[in-house]
């Protein structure tokens, strides 16, 4: 091994973990202690990784992330945990008779046990969508080619910006559906890089539509805005922050 | 005994692992999703989706060690996944020699802060910037940073190596007084 190959070596060597432990990282350390200028080039460089390392583990971590996300987790396992039964072909035959008569019952005179189909709920799903990641269909910053991408997605393709909005860098958008109701994602993103998200339904897909009145509501991570017009809902969402989203109206 | 992670047959059980999971690993996996994403909100995003992830499919993960490497490579995957929605990198060649590095004045890391040296991470080809966080934020033998970055080890260490000549280059010229990024408001 010579001064330039042990040095390429060496380049990886991180103080104070398994990396001596290499026998290659090995042969290059004893060489660096044999050769006075791959030493000191040595040392040198070590100090450098030794004040990198500290720098980089010194990167500031919000205590509110940590909080928020076990929130998050505990409302998310108390909504959506998984309930672990027999399997099916283990019930005994008495239970999948009286389950039979429950099933038919809630069915013929329980018209109310629907799944959540209020405004709240929506806006939430919208949210976590937001929060959680999608997919985006369409990256573009051509608001006329996403509205024809978005109509021929059979989404609400004909809706109004907030004159805030209209300002903001287009980044593009996607098709959702809420059960089963096609909804418009359209994707924007601010100066200062955040993203803001606009959803935009029919109001006859939900029951109780939000007023024509901008109504502001922090909901999870992201303050919204929550709106209709016409025969079309609204709900803007962005960063928890004071202005947003009135700014925008 | 199980001592797997388990989240469906003791739902207790699951949420109390999955709040020590949280406290190990947020900050380390925040500082990684910040040093890819160099934004706070992004990082947040990404941290939070990964947990999420983990638990629905964390229970299937049967050696709790195996834990942290498991939501390293998680968070990364979603990274590129949410890269390649939004943008498309160019195809850069990594050419396998090493540049001469430069040399950097003594204490001038120390004038710098995290955010600038994110800031600084940034500047480095997209490709290395992951191999280069998780060399300086955790102390994973190359092995496991291959593993949670699903390359080759020669890979890895071929990005390492010119990830950090690219940053120490950085480093020697961001001056005798240091360049600190300012902090985004939040």
């Amino acid at each position: 091994m010579n001064r330039q190959e042990a040095k390429e070596i060496l380049l990886l060597f991180r103080p104070g973990t398994a990396d001596a432990q290499d026998p290659e990282m090995a042969q290059a350390l004893t060489l660096a202690q044999q050769d006075p200028e791959l030493g000191q080039w040595f040392q040198e460089h070590q100090a450098f990784q030794t004040a990198m390392q500290t720098r980089f583990r010194q990167i500031e971590v919000p205590a509110t992330g940590k909080l928020a996300l076990l929130s998050a987790l505990q409302t998310e396992s108390h909504q959506e945990r998984k309930i672990v039964r027999p399997p099916f072909w283990r019930l005994p035959v008495w239970q999948w008779a009286a389950a039979a008569v429950v099933m038919l019952g809630l069915t013929l005179f329980w018209p109310g046990s629907r799944r959540p189909d209020h405004f709240a709920d929506y806006q939430q799903m919208m949210v976590s969508k937001a929060l959680r990641g999608y997919t985006m269909d369409w990256a573009t910053s051509d608001m006329t080619q996403l509205r024809r991408q978005l109509a021929e997605a059979k989404a609400p393709a004909d809706y109004r910006l907030p004159p805030g909005v209209a300002g903001l860098q287009l980044t593009g958008g996607t098709r959702l559906t809420w059960r089963t109701h096609p909804v418009a994602l359209v994707c924007f993103k601010r100066k200062d890089q955040r993203d803001v998200w606009l959803f935009v339904m029919k109001r006859s897909d939900v029951r109780d539509p939000p007023p024509v009145t901008p109504r502001l509501q922090r909901v999870d991570r992201l303050m919204t805005a929550s709106w209709s017009q016409g025969d079309v809902t609204y709900v803007l969402a962005g960063p928890p922050e004071p202005g947003f989203p009135k700014e925008y109206f | 005994m199980d001592s797997g992670i388990s989240y469906e047959q003791d739902g207790r059980q699951g949420e109390s692992e999955l709040g020590k999971l949280v406290d190990l690993h947020y900050g380390p996996l925040y500082r990684f999703a910040m040093s890819l994403t160099r934004n706070e909100s992004d990082a947040g995003d990404l941290v939070q989706d990964t947990f999420f992830t983990f638990a629905t499919k964390g229970h299937q993960l049967r050696d709790p060690a195996k834990a942290k490497p498991w939501l390293f490579t998680t968070l990364h995957r979603r990274f590129l996944e949410r890269q390649r929605r939004t943008t498309r990198f160019p195809h850069l060649e990594i050419s396998e020699t090493i540049p001469d590095l430069p040399f950097v004045e003594p204490g001038l890391v120390d004038r710098l802060d995290g955010q600038a040296l994110v800031g600084m991470l940034a500047q480095v080809e997209p490709r290395l910037q992951a191999a280069v966080a998780l060399f300086y934020l955790e102390d994973y033998s190359y092995n496991e940073i291959a593993a949670i970055l699903d390359v080759p080890l020669g890979t890895v260490k071929s990005r390492i190596a010119r990830g950090l000549a690219q940053l120490k280059e950085l480093v020697a010229h961001s001056g005798p007084v240091g360049h600190t990024t300012p902090k985004e408001p939040s």
